[in-house]
């Protein structure tokens, strides 16, 4: 990693070959990955899309004693407000609210006064700096002002360098903030390895993550909770964990490896724990690597007895479902899917990169699909995959899930439900009971939303404006 | 130094300019910016009136096009947006990254048009202001481009017709529900309100503006609207700085309308007088659970200007509330302020309110701390501090986080009761709480 000499890591089309935009077989595509000739694609027409601005917020929104200053335009603070409900009620947040003539003579001041003026107001234990695209094109000196004011006010202060361009994939904003936090916060470097093992925890919501803590609890570990749910403490001692373990790796990947690269951390290597088999194989992995094997295969086999014989019947029998999420989500949860008697039937990921040619391969073997939909947001192409598939239900975010109710197709919305860990398996069935078993609302929808598309849209491959990119 | 922080999650004027385009059926925007911009404001916005609207096109520009210009990525948008989405007029929006770096997008939106297609461009990235002043540029624009684009300056008034400004939507939660009253209430006296957002309306609505007898804005946010209209077209407007809540202002404003139209016929009296009947009913059908409750509470508001106006007049003219702090959350001009001061000088009420202008939550906490007040009409950033005090909170201003708006409205006699049911319940749900 490129810790030292760079404000930000590289983009993840660079870092991991990303691709954020395909429509297509999937064994090609996996060839490129194979042979490292992954070929860019753009879209000519697009709808907008989650950026790394938008991806740091939701984090840091979630770290305890904290404040963030979004130094940019007011709009660029704007989806905070939709991290309020699941943040931490310890963390606040401004916007240097730039105009037009700090746009032209810089706004270092005004980013300053803010950060002085955050500090007295709450004496938080650290000040995030979150850059926009203003800043990032007129090149403002956040740098300067943390070194002066870091000294004055005794206070860790931490520039993230987001940017809202570079990258296609929002997130990258994970990799952005993960290097921010090891580069520019003190980690503790002296001392004995530490009892504890790092959860790498970043958008799941807070009772999963309890839950999930809950069981390595039952295994005699003591859990360090960071970043989202974390404070300057469990950050801080990261350094010296056991091990570092995630949840989404799709989200927390890059964190787990700097700590390993940086501090001598081991990451583990692990896909999401979510379904029973995806459960017990997560929990597995961890005991091996603390060296309570035995403890962790009982934990699992007792909390998949409890859990099989909670769910008697699952309306999933033979169903043909779609699934949109993150790459290693969405594998992981057509496997839940498989596991409750239901089917793929298609899927969107938001990207899709080198760390998955195993989730492509058991794409096509696995879950005999041939055809694979990259996407992040762009719901009109979601709409015609879905028009054409005609699936029997839909699983995503609800932004996605949305436009899938919009046709009458019964919905699950992935984080409304909380689909993490053993109880996740329960939480997730039932809900699936639910939106087969009453699908007024979404026929009723169906049946008086009009789609803003045109007709001619629906004649049209998926991947018509998906265009290789013309260096 | 002093230093105004903005903390309040209202957007930019590009957030404001989306939100009030998006109010209108058959307008599409089209962003030529950085791809977050649409999602930030579908998150941000999107909590507040439960609105869906993340399908925006979007150029997303990347860095390559900020960095050579992204006016032929732009190009290429426009032309796949008016083939696949279905809309009567397009209007491109640039955000900050996009007017910073310079791209001609007039240009573009103009060679589309000589190609035939409906597209207009406004300009308002989001460093030009905040979302009020996205709205201003918002309609200015349509204006602007329907009086250069038609001919119908020369088209006969419409007897009775009244366009209504300045209800913004989004900033404003309530915007259906109050546009929807004032509609009603209009009708009921005998004009004809010309709505041009939320359900059914449409591009139509402003083609036929210049036809109207009389522009009305409810709230300063409109008055550069109304007044380019009387340039253009002659017509006269009321500027009638608050929204109507309740049974006073409710008729002190469609009085303001027999006077704003002299000539017209007007039936005030029968819609005041069944209006005001309805009302005391109701009040005294409430006033046991008034007393038993002690609905008699001093309060703080926080609350973007017109909003917080009607809610002012009817709370304390009629319900006999004591206001204690105001803290205005839009930014009203020193023309604005000044009218805002005349009319709480106005109030019949012999305790006025503190007013201060913030847009800093933390500010109008420690405000509201030291005012030793009983209850707060705020939003949801107030959820903390109520419970702090252990005050009963009414949510009525942006943000709404927790809360879903469709149709609900305080506005009018109706909408005045209404306010006194939630109200109501919050103030004994927090005495249950308490117990």
């Amino acid at each position: 990693m490129n810790l030292r000499n760079s404000k930000t890591p590289p983009i993840r089309e660079k870092r991991l070959n990303s691709v954020q935009a395909y429509f297509g077989d999937i064994a090609p595509l996996l060839t490129e990955f194979q042979q490292n000739t992954v070929r860019p694609r753009i879209r000519t027409f697009s709808q907008a899309s989650v950026d790394d601005i938008i991806s740091v917020l939701q984090v840091i929104s979630g770290i305890h004693q904290s404040v963030a200053i979004i130094h940019g335009p007011r709009g660029c603070a704007a989806s905070r407000l939709s991290f309020e409900r699941n943040g931490v009620e310890d963390s606040y947040w401004t916007v240097t609210d730039l105009n037009e003539r700090d746009t032209i003579i810089g706004a270092e001041k005004v980013l300053c006064r803010t950060v002085v003026e955050m500090y007295r107001r709450y004496r938080p234990q650290v000040i995030f700096i979150v850059a926009t695209p203003v800043v990032a094109i007129n090149n403002d000196d956040i740098l300067s002002v943390v070194e002066e004011l870091r000294e004055e006010l005794k206070c860790e202060i931490v520039p993230i360098f987001s940017d809202g361009f570079k990258s296609k994939i929002g997130a990258t904003g994970f990799d952005v903030l993960a290097h921010a936090l090891v580069k520019y916060l003190p980690l503790e470097r002296s001392g004995e390895p530490a009892e504890f093992i790092n959860l790498l925890a970043t958008t799941e919501n807070g009772r999963e993550i309890t839950e999930l803590q809950q069981l390595l609890t039952q295994l005699g570990l003591q859990v360090n909770l960071l970043p989202r749910l974390g404070s300057m403490e469990t950050i801080s001692r990261a350094s010296h964990a056991r091990i570092s373990v995630t949840v989404n790796r799709d989200e927390s990947n890059y964190l787990a490896t700097l700590l390993q690269d940086e501090y001598g951390v081991p990451a583990l290597k692990m896909e999401p724990p979510i379904g029973i088999d995806g459960t017990s194989r997560w929990l597995q992995q961890i005991g091996e690597a603390t060296g309570n094997a035995a403890g962790a295969a009982e934990l699992a086999g007792n909390e998949t007895r409890r859990i099989k014989a909670l769910i008697q019947e699952t309306k999933l029998e033979n169903k043909r479902v779609y699934i949109s999420a993150s790459p290693a989500i969405a594998v992981a949860i057509g496997n839940l899917v498989r596991e409750l008697g239901g089917k793929m039937a298609g899927v969107t990921v938001e990207y899709i990169d080198s760390t998955h040619q195993e989730q492509l391969q058991a794409l096509q073997t696995e879950h005999s699909l041939q055809q694979l939909h990259v996407a992040q947001g762009q719901p009109f192409e979601v709409i015609n995959i879905l028009k054409l598939l005609k699936p029997d239900l839909f699983i995503g975010e609800p932004e996605q899930a949305v436009w899938a109710a919009r046709l009458g197709i019964p919905v699950v919305s992935l984080s409304a439900v909380g689909v993490f860990g053993y109880e996740g398996v329960l939480r997730f069935s039932r809900q699936v009971a639910k939106a087969l078993n009453n699908g007024s609302f979404v026929s009723r929808l169906a049946a008086t939303s009009q789609l803003p598309y045109k007709s001619g849209w629906y004649q049209k491959s998926v991947n018509w404006y998906i265009k290789q990119e013309v260096k | 130094m002093a230093l105004t922080m903005k903390n309040t999650g209202r957007g930019c004027a590009l957030h404001g300019a989306i939100q009030t385009l998006q109010a209108i059926p058959g307008v599409v925007p089209i962003l030529h910016s950085s791809a977050g911009c649409g999602i930030q404001h579908y998150l941000g916005a999107g909590t507040t009136s439960a609105h869906s609207g993340n399908f925006i096109p979007s150029t997303n520009v990347a860095e390559k096009q900020v960095v050579f210009g992204g006016t032929s990525r732009l190009r290429e948008q426009i032309k796949n947006t008016v083939r696949l989405i279905e809309g009567e007029l397009y209007v491109v929006l640039g955000g900050c990254a996009t007017e910073l770096v310079g791209d001609d997008i007039p240009a573009m939106a103009k060679e589309s048009r000589e190609q035939g297609y409906p597209v207009i461009d406004i300009a308002c990235p989001g460093f030009r202001g905040d979302a009020y002043t996205g709205y201003q540029l918002a309609i200015q624009g349509l204006i602007r481009h329907l009086a250069t684009s038609t001919n119908l300056s020369s088209e006969a008034k419409v007897p009775g017709l009244v366009n209504v400004f300045g209800v913004v939507p989004g900033q404003n939660a309530f915007w259906e529900g109050d546009l929807a009253e004032i509609r009603s209430l209009l009708e009921q006296v005998g004009l004809q309100a010309n709505i041009f957002f939320g359900e059914g309306a449409g591009i139509e609505q402003w083609k036929i503006l210049p036809r109207a007898e009389l522009n009305v804005t409810l709230s300063s946010w409109g008055l550069p609207a109304v007044r380019s209209l009387q340039e253009l077209y002659g017509t006269p407007y009321a500027d009638c700085p608050y929204l109507p809540v309740g049974e006073s202002a409710t008729k002190e404003f469609l009085q303001s309308i027999i006077v704003a139209l002299p000539n017209t016929k007007v039936r005030v009296e029968a819609l005041t007088e069944r209006g005001g009947r309805s009302w005391s009913y109701y009040l005294g059908r409430v006033a046991d659970a008034y007393m038993k409750n002690n609905f008699q509470k001093e309060f703080a508001l926080v609350a973007e200007t017109a909003q917080g106006l009607g809610l002012l007049k009817c709370l304390t003219q009629d319900y006999g509330l004591i206001p204690k702090v105001w803290a205005i959350s839009d930014a009203p001009t020193v023309e604005a302020q000044a009218v805002i001061q005349g009319e709480v000088n106005k109030l019949a009420v012999s305790v006025r309110p503190q007013i201060v202008y913030s847009g800093d939550v933390g500010e109008i906490h420690d405000l509201i701390r030291a005012s030793a007040v009983e209850l707060i009409l705020g939003s949801s950033l107030e959820i903390k501090v109520s419970r702090e005090l252990d005050i009963p909170l009414l949510q009525i201003s942006f943000p709404l986080t927790d809360k879903i708006i469709l149709g609900r409205t305080y506005a009018g006699y109706r909408g005045g009761l209404t306010l006194l049911e939630d109200l109501g319940n919050e103030i004994i749900a927090n005495e249950q709480g308490g117990k």
